[in-house]
């Protein structure tokens, strides 16, 4: 008696023996072709048949090269050849052979579409003949394309984050994520222009791919009704979208600059960043008319989310490096960036035999208004009188607040001592003027001490000491002076 | 393994750098690139020997393309890669740059096309000017670790006696890329009669 396994396999053998394999092959999501050794059809499948659009019997006893003349590559026509005639097996791939036979195939729009394929050539071992078979990848490519392109997305994401990790200069991250655009948007430049102080205004801040005098037409777009997609995508805090800019009305004064730069569409993104602050635009600029597509404008929200974290990322860096440097209360700079001034200037004044000039300035009186109207007030008097002091310098001058009430002024190049008499009387008088705090009147002087580089000292230390000295004779004048460090200068 | 002579062996090297070279001026067209091969050693071992070659030489794990072929030679060949390496090669003949940690469906069948091109031309170009005949299966790619390679070549199979392995390096020199493979057919010993008699009879026609 037969066990079962036994049985199924007997089974198994007569089905097998009783399958129409003319049948199975015709009912194959494939195509199938046998040849011969002249490379003659001598079978193919009904799918061959319908992706080539003519009949079985129009097909048997050609060739492929007969049926369709001129267009098979030579790779494929050479490996049907080898295959046929000298019994190679042989595979074409869809990547190393982008065109093999000229297929086509209904697209769900009911478009006829390409087919991509790849083919195996496999002699036969049994017979003469060699089957053909024709796999249709369309939705591989299709996949892989997609795997591709979000790849690319994310890579050059990565490469963008990476940069802003790393402390990259700001500008390259910029002009990293324009090329990011333009690489996955093709046919397109790309720039991103940011929101000038006074809020009101854009200025391109990259644009890699642009010619430079793009840069300069667009700077200071200011806002308004009116204004251009960049302009408006500020205002709607949103993507603004000028698919044809040649018929777009606000872009009709930059129309021959539109022509040169070879842009014919805009789609603006605003970049924003945290609590709704709008930072600039980023911009895509397709050199043909043209909308974006969803995946398009995925990217232009990640490319600008991406420009939002640069730019507050810089800004904060800014910031850091400002407070670094600086007094809190008044603005002024610190101790640290004097010296490092002091630096730049003693080296600039030693290679160039400039004469420059130190003011330390002590305030007269100071202390007791702090005792008397508390720190407030003191504070605000400060903040005042720093102000009134940087009005009387030029702006290649330098004030610096390096104690309580102490400041050091820098005239950064000086002609003669009677320029230095003059900005310290200025200075005096500034300081005396009382200051009004609601009802009381506040009022101090200043003694100042004024050190010569290179007659009083020939490095920061010294001068800054010499300075000094000059500060504590001014005290002992009788305060509300100035005194030099030598006695050349002539005193008040 | 002695079964050569100094000088079948000389010619057997040469027969293969001829046939790298067409597969070269094969690939150099598809892809519209220059593609530069070269066999810098080449060497016929047992299938012990084969064995101990592979867990010396190759990466722990491998990508590579088999064929089987069938004539006047009879066996298996395969060309092997790291397989770290396979997709670098794939990405710079179709000259994209994708960096996907898995090979896909596409790129696995380009691998194939590879190995196809190469192991064709070396059978056929070792056929031809032998004078002979040869038929080659079509390619499979695969991925495999260096323990599991026997088994895909089928060495154990047959009687390790009368099997005999002809492992090839190949080193491949694309513009942007250079990388070292190896080929190795693994042929049937009764075979190898047939191809010592004609390499003998191609010298003794050379004299």
């Amino acid at each position: 008696m037969l066990n079962s396994s036994d049985a199924i396999a007997t089974s198994l053998d007569d089905i097998l023996d009783n399958i129409d394999c003319t049948e199975l092959l015709h009912s194959l999501d494939g195509g199938v072709l046998l040849l011969d050794r002249q490379c003659r059809i001598v079978f193919c499948n009904r799918w061959i048949a319908q992706h080539i659009g003519l009949p079985e019997k129009d097909l048997l006893g050609r060739t492929l090269a007969q049926l369709f003349p001129g267009m098979l590559t030579p790779a494929l026509q050479s490996a049907i050849e080898d295959a046929c005639l000298n019994r190679m097996g042989r595979l074409l791939s869809y990547q190393l052979h982008k065109r093999l036979l000229p297929l086509k195939q209904r697209t769900a729009k009911g478009e006829l579409g390409a087919l991509h394929q790849s083919i195996l050539l496999r002699p036969l071992t049994q017979s003469e003949l060699t089957l053909v078979q024709v796999q249709d990848i369309t939705n591989a490519v299709k996949r892989e394309q997609h795997l591709r392109a979000s790849e690319r997305v994310l890579r050059l994401e990565r490469k963008v984050l990476e940069s802003i990790a790393t402390g990259d200069n700001m500008e390259d991250v910029l002009a990293e994520i324009c090329y990011t655009i333009e690489r996955l948007i093709p046919n397109s430049n790309s720039a991103i222009l940011l929101l000038n102080e006074d809020g009101k205004s854009l200025s391109v801040r990259s644009a890699p791919s642009l010619p430079a005098q793009f840069l300069h037409r667009q700077r200071g777009l200011s806002m308004g009704p009116g204004g251009t997609t960049c302009i408006q995508s500020i205002q709607h805090r949103a993507l603004v979208v000028s698919p044809n800019l040649m018929e777009d009305e606000a872009w009709q004064p930059l129309i021959e600059e539109i022509k040169r730069t070879n842009i014919s569409a805009c789609w603006a993104q605003p970049i924003i960043a945290a609590y709704e602050e709008p930072l600039g635009v980023l911009a895509c600029y397709p050199q043909q008319p043209a909308q974006p597509n969803e995946t398009d404008k995925l990217l232009l929200q990640r490319m600008s989310n991406l420009a939002a974290i640069t730019l507050e990322r810089h800004k904060r860096i800014e910031r850091i490096r400002f407070l670094a440097m600086h007094d809190p209360l008044t603005g002024l700079p610190n101790r640290s960036l004097l010296n490092e001034l002091l630096g730049r200037n003693l080296r600039r004044a030693c290679r160039e035999g400039n004469k420059f000039a130190l003011m330390f300035i002590d305030l007269d009186g100071f202390k007791e208004i702090n005792d008397q109207h508390g720190h407030d007030a003191g504070d605000d008097l400060l903040s005042i009188l720093s102000g009134r002091m940087t009005d009387q310098l030029r702006g290649t001058d330098t004030c610096a607040r390096i104690g309580g009430d102490e400041f050091v002024v820098m005239l950064e190049t000086v002609q003669s001592v009677q320029a230095i008499e003059s900005v310290a009387q200025k200075i005096l008088t500034a300081m005396s003027t009382p200051v009004q705090r609601g009802q009381m009147q506040l009022q101090v002087s200043a003694s100042i001490g004024v050190a010569i580089y290179p007659e009083d000292g020939m490095s920061a230390d010294a001068l800054l000491t010499q300075a000094d000295d000059a500060m504590y004779k001014a005290k002992s004048a009788g305060k509300n002076c100035w005194q030099s460090a030598s006695d050349l200068g002539s005193e008040q | 393994m002695d079964l050569f002579s100094p000088d079948e062996h000389d010619l057997i090297v040469e027969l293969m750098n001829l046939g790298v070279g067409r597969a070269a001026h094969a690939l150099s067209q598809l892809v519209n690139d220059e593609v530069l091969l070269s066999v810098p050693r080449l060497e016929f071992i047992s299938v012990p020997e084969a064995q101990e070659a592979f867990r010396k030489d190759l990466p722990p794990f491998l990508a590579g393309v088999l064929q089987d072929f069938e004539g006047f030679i009879s066996g298996r060949a395969a060309l092997l890669f790291p397989e770290a390496r396979s997709l670098e090669l794939v990405n710079a003949m179709i000259g994209e740059e994708l960096s996907a940690d898995e090979i896909t469906e596409l790129e696995q069948e380009t691998l194939a096309e590879l190995g196809n091109i190469l192991l064709n031309h070396c059978l056929a170009t070792l056929a031809n000017q032998l004078k002979q005949q040869v038929k080659t299966d079509i390619p499979r790619a695969f991925n495999s670790s260096v323990s599991e390679l026997p088994c895909n070549l089928n060495l154990s199979a047959n009687d390790p006696n009368n099997t005999l392995v002809m492992l090839v390096q190949i080193d491949f020199s694309l513009r942007h890329s250079a990388l070292r493979g190896y080929l190795a057919f693994v042929i049937d010993l009764q075979s190898a009669d047939s191809f010592l008699l004609a390499l003998r009879e191609y010298l003794a026609e050379l004299l």
